[in-house]
């Protein structure tokens, strides 16, 4: 009877041992996904020139980058859309220009949001989420309404930087992705 | 808890019965090492099936994106070790079912009542073969595409349905995305299907005809030997060792990945070391009676094989053993003649050896390449679009018929009929140097057996620069900085005032703006404008046309214009996308990793 426990022991070592070797690696292999860092930021970026904004008409431009998805590399790829907002006249020094940027995903659930120009607000066309013109998050005076969004636009970094050759002012936005559903801005 | 749990699953399910069945078998002959063969087998069956499942989660079967998505398994984590498993697993599997038919052979096991357990065994080989010979195109490397397109032409050649079956195959006439997504369906869904079927059967008639306590005499069943935990022991110890080796070269090792399949790449196709000896076999065949060696004797060897147990019972003892004896012997022998001459073969072919060896470096850079990202394209897109990789084989069919490109150890293309300079560091400042001396402008590898050696620009180089030698050191920096060479660009940021200095003296019209245009000033006619001499634009127009008013002109009768007319590609002797190759490749400005390049044989 010794002998025979020790044998089945013995069994159950080796299938322990060749499960581990066999099952971990799977395991890793499955869950890789979960660990990927997610490269939602591109860094600066030039989206438009400031001549192309009027004063208080939001344009939308799409940012454009480097997607990898999966074994794919997308050299241009349109990796998000941003709506630019200028606020001021200004046209001489470009620290003194001032644009807003906002991401156009919308907090809610992630659609795409519209600009309705008669109305001068932008809106959600999937659940109808109502921002002002400062990416804050609106309430209509329609009875029943209510803004499903948890939070306002996100508001990205901005700036105007001069063009190479000086005499040119473009728009550089930091494109960012955030956590969708929460009434916080957290970073993907 | 869990024994509340067993008794409850068993009393539902039975389970322990059918366990019973296989663990608690008497072994009238005692445990053996021999027969761990078959536990082996299926072991490594399952962890084979096992890992190419998780692999199937990440792979996709299409002539673009194959290569990459084993590419992107491999720098998964685990990714390389799985991947690994699965290959050398099918390997081993290939080996063990050969020493377990040999085994089988021997022991006469196939005899009444098991024939159709031999039967079905048997039927696995071929089945075997053909998962293997499915399984290794899928990555859609140059060597698979090639091995699928002769393995397909062999099929072909089968009599009567060979060529329909080719034809399905493939999926046309040629390898392409119908072949990935057929093998795949062979691979992943029918042979597995169809082999995990006949396994069952064959396992489960293995049981049936093992002998129960209730049919062996009680002295027999008394104390004997049982399968659990005597034979098994013996199983699971044989079976981690192969499956440690397994997993050794796995880790170690890894599975290869080759080039991705591109039809300009010539590559010799050999099949896997395991078909090496059918391979072998076609040699001593005219080439009219090859179908022997590829469907004749193997077909006809499966039949006899698969008759064996009905020939074995006209046999006497003595006879049947001779015959079993002399199978085993005569297949053992002449698959490893037939092999290691193939593979002696092979080892001795300078030729084979050096294209393999070309096949190797090719494959690594396109891995940096492919470290970096692959395109939408595809990864021979990678190979096609690197003038690391084109510009030499350009160069050598457009270039080198007069143009050498030699660097200063000597190694590189030489010229055909050295009628033009060596273009090696072409425009760089040891090149321009050369040029600008006047025993460099007349050598032979430079403007020596060209017209222009008898030109003005020879009494420039030989007559006037030695007056202005102090200057000359300025002069060159600033005509090399012109090409904005890229291996050069931590020099020319350096040396920027020297540079102004230089090209100062190159718009002088006392100097070189006597004859060349130089930004502003000279003018275009007699020598070649040096304004952005040697850069990417300049290269591209002067190679697709010399001839251009900015060059030599009208007097251009030295060189090929290569693509002079820009509204009818068609019409030049090259396109776009090739000068382009030609001359990143001529400015050395080609991708490369920041670190050095990271081989797929380092391991996490
Ligand atoms: S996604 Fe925008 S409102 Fe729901």
């Amino acid at each position: 009877m010794q002998r025979r426990t020790l044998l089945i022991r013995g069994c159950q070592a080796i299938a322990a041992a060749i499960m581990a070797v066999l099952f971990v690696p799977i395991g890793r292999f499955i869950s890789a996904p979960l660990f990927r860092k997610s490269q939602s930021s591109s860094g600066a970026q030039r989206v438009a020139k400031l001549g192309q904004l009027e004063v208080g008409k939001p344009m939308q431009v799409p940012i454009i980058g480097k997607r990898q998805d999966g074994w794919t590399l997308y050299p241009d790829s349109v990796i998000g859309k941003v709506w630019l907002i200028r606020r001021n006249e200004e046209a001489e020094n470009p620290e003194e220009c001032k644009v807003d940027a906002y991401s156009a995903v919308c907090p809610h659930i992630g659609c795409g949001i519209n600009h309705s120009p008669d109305k001068n607000h932008f809106i959600c066309p999937c659940h109808g989420a109502v921002f002002d013109e400062q990416g804050a998050k609106m309430n209509l005076e329609e009875p029943g309404y209510n803004n499903p969004s948890p939070r306002g636009m996100d508001s990205l970094i901005c700036k105007v930087v001069n063009s190479d050759d000086g005499d040119d002012f473009w728009v550089e936005v930091e494109y960012e992705q955030f956590q969708i559903g929460l009434s916080e801005q957290i970073k993907k | 808890m869990l024994t509340n749990f067993k008794t409850w699953l068993n009393d539902r399910t039975g389970y322990q019965k059918m366990l019973g069945l296989y663990s608690n078998r008497v072994l009238p002959n005692g445990p053996s090492w021999a027969a761990t063969t078959a536990s082996c087998m299926l072991w490594m069956f399952v962890v084979v099936l096992l890992t190419g499942l998780v692999l199937l989660s990440s792979f996709s079967p299409s002539a673009s994106s194959a290569w990459a998505s084993v590419f992107y398994i491999e720098q998964q984590p685990a990714g390389s070790f799985l991947r690994g498993l699965h290959y050398f697993g099918a390997q081993a599997l290939i080996i063990l079912f050969g020493l377990h038919t040999m085994r089988v052979l021997l022991s006469a096991a196939f005899r009444s009542p098991r024939e159709l357990v031999w039967i079905t065994g048997l039927l696995l080989i071929p089945l075997l073969m053909v998962w293997a010979v499915t399984g290794n195109p899928l990555p859609a490397t140059q060597k698979g595409y090639a091995q699928i397109d002769v393995e397909a032409n062999i099929l072909g050649s089968s009599p009567v349905i060979g060529p329909f079956a080719r034809q399905i195959l493939i999926g046309g006439d040629s390898v392409g995305n119908l072949t990935l997504t057929h093998l795949s369906f062979l691979h992943m869904a029918l042979l597995p299907l169809i082999v995990i079927s006949l396994t069952i059967f064959h396992i489960w008639q293995m049981f049936r005809h093992a002998p129960t306590d209730k049919e062996l005499p009680p002295e027999m069943v008394e104390g004997a030997a049982r399968y659990w935990p005597d034979q098994s022991i013996r199983n699971w110890s044989v079976f981690a060792v192969v499956f440690g080796i397994v997993a050794w070269l796995a880790y170690t090792v890894g599975a290869p990945l080759e080039l991705p399949a591109d039809p300009e790449l010539h590559h010799i196709a050999r099949p896997e070391w395991y078909f090496l000896f059918l391979f072998e076999l076609r040699r001593y065949f005219p080439p009219e009676l090859e179908i022997i060696a590829t469907m004749v004797i193997p077909t006809v060897a499966m039949i006899f094989l698969l008759l064996l147990p009905f020939i074995d019972r006209v046999c006497s003892q003595r006879a049947s053993a001779i015959l079993r004896f002399v199978i085993v012997a005569a297949f053992a022998a002449s698959w490893t003649w037939l092999t290691f001459t193939s593979l002696n073969r092979d080892w001795n072919d300078a030729e084979l050896q050096a294209s393999r060896l070309e096949e190797e470096k090719l494959r690594e850079r396109v891995h940096a390449l492919a470290d970096a990202g692959i395109p939408p394209e595809g990864a021979s897109f990678l190979l096609a679009s690197d003038p690391k990789i084109q510009g030499p084989i350009l160069f050598e069919r457009h270039c080198a018929s007069c143009h050498s490109h030699v660097d200063e150890n000597g190694e590189g293309i030489a010229a055909k009929e050295q009628k033009a300079p060596n273009l090696y560091g072409f425009a760089s400042r040891d090149w321009v140097k050369t040029v600008l001396d006047p025993e460099g402008w007349t050598a032979e590898h430079m403007f020596g057996n060209t017209e222009l050696a008898e030109s003005d620009m020879s009494y420039g180089v030989v007559d006037g620069l030695p007056d202005v030698a102090e200057d000359l050191p300025k002069l060159i920096a600033a005509l090399s900085a012109e090409a904005e060479l890229p291996y050069q660009v931590d020099q020319d940021t350096a040396d920027a005032d020297i540079i102004a200095e230089g090209l100062e003296f190159l718009q002088s019209e006392d100097n070189c703006a006597m004859c060349h245009k130089v930004y502003d000033a000279g003018e275009n006619g007699i020598g070649p404008e040096l304004t952005l001499y040697g850069s990417r634009s300049w290269l591209r127009d002067f190679i697709s046309n010399p001839a251009h008013d900015r060059f030599y002109a009208n007097d251009n009768n030295y060189m090929t214009a290569f693509a002079p007319d820009r509204n009818h590609p068609e019409r030049n002797t090259l396109d776009e996308k090739s000068i382009d190759l030609l001359v990143d490749w001529l400015r050395q400005d080609w991708y490369e990793p920041e670190t050095p390049a990271v081989t797929t044989d380092e391991k996490p």
